[in-house]
């Protein structure tokens, strides 16, 4: 395309914007609140799921080991292969009498040398990490006694994260595709508010292309302006919500920083773009059969 | 210029437009193309600027079967047809200059020509001091020789006109004939869909007489009926 063309098209793209602005601005807000709506959910769902990450990380399994044992660095190298393991921490005999003796609040609980405690490794884990058969390997580790940790609530933060992980990216594919549809009929009005204008062009001569481009640019145009309005409204509003709970944020630590930002600007430029491109697109296909 | 043979349209609802239609206009030629509503004289016209698609039989333009046209070739093809229409199609929020420049910047013709040519023909059809008036500020006949100066700006070889002067009164109707008139003799084949008796009686030009989808009669020099 010749640039002196694109030009053309923008200039076109933008007087009709401007000639059109009652249907501009219902379709910006339109689009702005979609994407909003998007935005909101997503930041819910991220939020959501960094929460129960967090959960997971403060879970350990404690692996007790054989009294017997004499290389617990070996078996420590070999928990440490286990898959799903993010790191693994030696527990002597007495460094474990002495956290259960502040646990308990009680000083000197047991004799030196009558210390009955066996050593242990503490396992972190990764977010992915599969619980029972991690279980089951560590348990099969020589010079392993037992392995403990706390079932009930394992079970319980593997059956929320996987329900967060999948309904809220059903909850993010299904606001997607209302947002998506929303936009196209808001910019189908506003193409068929000029299917005068398209039916002239394509009499005196204009080829699809020379129709389409200056419709994609304004629906490319109106998509970013919407997900920059939907962006500002859910940066202030998010920041706002953070400072409002700053005391509480010990027990709520929500997401943010520059990274979560980047993310949800990308993702909602780029909706913004294709969206309103693809409503453009859809929208003009029946008028341009003239 | 112009070949219908055995022209037939035939919509999806079972109505017969055109009815195995034959006919040729030479290069040069003024035609009326007259008859009843409904009689195919729109659909016609539609065939000529591939607005339809023949159901069967062949048409032809510059020798070119538009049967087999591309996309891309209609584009192309309409680029030497101008039309204008009973009810203008202007574009009301642009001004009487841009309405006609449309019509070559939609068809990316140099920045350069464009302002002259618009001149030119706005000034053939006199309409030069109303250049930047909006089509709602202009008379019915204005909005007509609007219309006018968008299709003849891209010197069109083939100008159709589906009923130019149904919504003029008779002077305005004169004046437009008039210069569709200037424009045949410079060259430019017309065909002129129209109920107006008066002037096809008085102009005395090639009637072609459509009924029911039917030709029934092609005179040169005719008049509206064949009794006049």
């Amino acid at each position: 395309m010749k640039p002196r063309t694109f030009f053309y098209f923008l200039r076109e793209a933008l007087r009709g914007l401007v000639r059109n602005r009652v249907m501009t601005l219902t379709a910006l807000g339109i689009i702005t609140i979609g994407l909003f709506l998007f935005g909101l959910f997503f930041l819910l769902t991220a939020n959501l799921h960094h929460l129960t990450v967090l959960a997971w990380d403060e879970i350990e399994i404690r692996v007790f080991l054989e009294p017997t044992v004499k290389n617990p660095e070996k078996i420590g190298a070999e928990l440490a292969a286990l898959p799903g393991v993010k790191s693994v921490k030696y527990v002597s005999k007495a460094e474990g009498a002495a956290s259960l003796e502040k646990m308990l609040g009680n000083q000197n609980l047991f004799l030196e040398g009558e210390n009955p405690l066996p050593a242990a490794f503490n396992l972190s884990l990764l977010e992915t990490a599969d619980l029972q058969s991690l279980v089951r390997l560590a348990s099969a580790v020589p010079g392993v006694e037992e392995v403990v940790f706390k079932q009930d609530f394992v079970r319980f933060l593997e059956i929320a994260i996987r329900l967060i992980m999948v309904f809220g990216l059903a909850l993010l594919f299904l606001t997607a595709f209302a947002v998506l549809y929303i936009i196209i009929n808001t910019i189908q009005l506003t193409v068929y508010a000029r299917r005068r204008e398209i039916e002239i062009m394509k009499l005196v001569g204009a080829t699809d292309s020379f129709v389409r481009w200056p419709f994609l640019l304004e629906g490319i145009i109106l998509g970013l302006l919407g997900a920059g309005l939907a962006l500002l409204i859910l940066k202030e509003g998010y920041a706002f919500l953070i400072q409002k709970i700053q005391f509480y944020r010990r027990f709520l630590p929500l997401l943010s920083g520059p990274e979560l930002e980047l993310i949800l600007m990308a993702v909602l430029l780029g909706m913004g773009l294709f969206f309103g491109g693809l409503g453009s697109h859809v929208s003009l296909k029946r008028h341009l059969k003239v | 210029m112009l070949i219908a043979k055995k022209l037939t349209k035939i919509f999806n609802n079972g109505v017969v437009a055109l009815d195995q239609v034959s006919l040729t206009v030479q290069k040069g030629e003024f035609v009326f193309l007259v008859g009843p509503s409904g009689a195919g004289k729109s659909t016609f016209l539609n065939l000529i600027i591939r607005q339809e698609v023949p159901t069967s039989g062949l048409i032809a333009v510059n020798r070119q079967n538009l049967a087999y046209l591309k996309k891309r070739e209609i584009a192309y093809l309409r680029r030497n047809i101008g039309v204008i229409f009973q009810d203008y199609k202007l574009l009301p929020q642009k001004t009487v200059y841009e309405n006609v420049a449309f019509a070559l910047e939609v068809i990316e013709t140099k920045a350069r020509l464009i302002r002259p040519r618009v001149y030119a023909v706005l000034e053939l059809v006199g309409l030069l001091n109303k250049a930047n008036l909006l089509p709602s500020e202009l008379s019915g006949g204005e909005q007509q020789r609007v219309c006018l100066a968008r299709a003849l700006v891209n010197r069109p070889l083939l100008l159709l006109a589906d009923e130019p002067t149904g919504n003029l009164d008779p002077d305005t109707s004169w004046g437009i004939m008039e210069l569709l008139l200037e424009v045949n003799r410079r060259g430019t084949t017309i065909v002129m869909a129209t109920h107006n008796r008066e002037i096809v009686d008085h102009m005395r030009r090639r009637v072609i007489a459509l009924d029911r989808g039917k030709l029934v009669r092609d005179t040169p020099k005719g008049g509206y009926t064949l009794e006049t």
